[in-house]
């Protein structure tokens, strides 16, 4: 336990926000007066599909707690700032459909049929400098679900963990699998009075792709010609 | 160029397939419910599929009744509708493998069971 602890803690400290790419001439801005920048501040997207297992919990004495999940997949869209100083963020968005829901794991008939999930986390992104062929993102930040159930319209808030690994396929392709795992404040929306939870948590799973001109993978699997 | 991007999209296709055959399984696991629940005065409940049970329970004098018929569960209230007309409702709970439910027999008797899961 330790030793995982030491790990993580060496990759938080060994990340770096991209210095080599946002490093300032030392001339100052003729305008502003402010040192000039050269590396000038980008975005670059990533889409893709994801689904997300929600869990939510109400506690109860003398039997089984009711334990209430929720499967949906979905499609996702986000972003990644370069340059941006003292740290980079990431931003991820997610609209799900929520395909399968259980009661205790008994599977739960929708009566409704216009059900859907919105997503969005925020954070900033650490990345630890490691290995060439397989980068990894860190993210620590906010998250919110907004989902129109069966019963009740959630709305739910909370902090959440983004870990994430990219494989650069090409100079301009990478894949990104990105696991997000969110501990939320699930009584924001109408089923705050009837039914109040006492434990809500989400993972997501997504596998999304970047294209990417301005950030080209400088090591690949395949090699541009 | 043209030969990289024919590559790589050939991965992302591959790639793109496992991730929707995860997502049409995700979820994919059987009702706890399904299979024979049983207990040593002789009452027992048989989940057979996602519609249909059979039943027999012991009443309150002493003889066993057999049921059949459709069940539905909507979060913790279990129906069953009795093929010979009528039904009971129960709020159901499995703790460990034993169910427990209340059956209400002809006589409108309420019968606390605490079954045991004898076979899936």
């Amino acid at each position: 336990m330790k030793r995982y602890f030491l790990f993580i803690l060496l990759a938080l400290l060994s990340a770096q926000a991209l210095p080599a790419e946002s490093a300032d001439s030392g001339k100052l801005d003729a305008k502003s007066g402010f040192p000039e920048i050269t590396d000038k501040p980008f975005v670059v997207f990533n889409e893709g599909f994801t689904s997300a297992w929600v869990t939510r919990i109400v506690l109860q004495e003398d039997r089984s707690n009711f334990v209430i999940k929720d499967f949906m997949p979905g499609v996702c869209f986000g972003f990644t700032t370069h340059n941006m100083r003292p740290l980079n963020s990431t931003v991820r968005l997610a609209v799900y459909y929520p395909y399968a829901s259980t009661f205790n794991g008994v599977p739960q008939k929708a009566k409704n049929v216009i059900r859907y999930a919105v997503d969005c986390f925020a954070g900033p992104v650490f990345q630890p400098d490691m290995w060439n062929y397989v980068r990894f993102n860190l993210a620590p930040g906010i998250h919110v679900l907004y989902q129109t159930g069966d019963r009740f319209c959630y709305i739910d808030l909370g902090a959440a963990a983004l870990a994430g690994v990219e494989f650069p396929v090409s100079r301009g392709w990478t894949v990104l699998l990105d696991g997000l795992f969110a501990v939320d404040y699930g009584n924001l929306g109408t089923n705050a009075a009837m039914e109040p939870y006492d434990y809500v948590w989400e993972y997501q799973l997504s596998l999304s792709v970047r294209y990417s001109v301005k950030a080209p993978n400088r090591y690949s699997y395949l090699r541009a010609k | 160029m043209k030969h990289d991007f024919t590559r790589g999209s050939a991965l992302m296709g591959i790639l793109a397939a496992v991730a929707l055959a995860a997502f049409a399984t995700g979820c994919a696991a059987p009702s706890p419910l399904y299979g024979t629940w049983s207990d040593n005065q002789g009452n027992k409940i048989s989940f057979v599929d996602e519609l249909s049970y059979t039943a027999t329970v012991v009443d309150s004098s002493g003889t066993s009744v057999s049921y059949s018929g459709s069940y539905s569960v909507l979060l913790n209230t279990l129906v069953f509708n009795k093929n010979s007309g009528g039904t009971v409702v129960t709020e159901w709970d499995i703790r460990g493998n034993i169910m427990y439910l209340n059956w209400v027999d002809a006589d409108n008797e309420t019968k606390a069971l605490s079954l045991y899961k004898t076979s899936n």
